[in-house]
């Protein structure tokens, strides 16, 4: 299995690697999101405008504390599932408790943390334009030219 | 880098990754979905210079090659489905940092 990403310009003319998913609102309905590929966060994070876009308020099971650099923040468990567009063809579900902030301040970008990117072999590759997962039958391999 | 604290969220979040084909209907939604998602964030992108000098400490949304700005998520969100109602479900939104700085994420 590969899964996709790209390097995107943020609002503050930063590129980042990226990957693209599909999740579920509230009330049903598909909604593209990006995740940025964080190998630093033990979890897999939505940022506040996420958390109001898929209308998350009403799936959240309590509440806890979030920590970094800043400090802390308080965010909620949601149980969701994620699709992602397989590059070779059809689609990867996984399903997730995922850590949604409630706070407008804090993060600005979903991050996909450890606990998903564990599955996969990582590639984040700036000088070769490539972000990208990989799974079972794909792999990589590391030559010396 | 973000740690978790509390009961329980150290336990292993993922429950399953499985692989399934959508049907041919499916398919074409999610793929039409998908190329506009990335258009707009493309578009985002071209113009993240504009964007972060004008939009700092409110959301944004962008959809059908426009910029939408308020300062809810809500609002922004609003804004755009009723200028694009085709495109709910692959607008391009987040908030846009008050100060131009580098990030570890988190916060």
């Amino acid at each position: 299995m590969r899964i996709n990403g790209f390097w995107h310009v943020g609002p503050d003319s930063t590129v980042r690697p990226i990957i693209p998913a599909t999740a579920l609102g509230s009330d049903g309905l598909p909604h593209d999101i990006s995740l940025l590929v964080d190998t630093g966060a033990d979890r897999t994070v939505l940022d506040f405008d996420t958390y109001v876009k898929l209308g998350l308020a009403t799936k959240a099971t309590g509440e806890f504390e979030l920590e970094g650099v800043g400090g802390l923040s308080r965010s909620v468990i949601v149980p969701a599932q994620l699709q992602f567009t397989k590059a070779e063809g059809g689609t990867a579900l996984v399903n997730i408790q995922l850590m949604a902030l409630t706070e407008a301040t804090s993060l600005g970008m979903n991050v996909l943390g450890r606990d998903f990117l564990s599955l996969f072999s990582v590639i984040v590759d700036r000088q070769g334009d490539t972000v990208c997962l990989l799974h079972g039958r794909h792999r990589y391999v590391i030559q010396e030219s | 880098m973000i740690k978790s604290y509390g009961t329980g969220l150290n336990a292993p979040s993922v429950v399953m990754l499985e692989q399934v084909e959508l049907s041919p209907a499916e398919q074409t939604e999610a793929a039409a979905r998908r190329a506009t998602y990335l258009a707009n964030a493309a578009w985002a992108s071209r113009h993240a210079a504009l964007i972060g000098r004008t939009c700092a400490g409110r959301f944004v949304c962008i959809a059908g090659g426009e910029l939408f700005v308020a300062d809810t998520p809500a609002e922004a969100h609003a804004l755009a489905g009723t200028a694009h109602p085709d495109e709910v479900g692959a607008t391009y939104s987040t908030r846009v940092p008050d100060q131009q700085r580098p990030k570890i994420y988190a916060h």
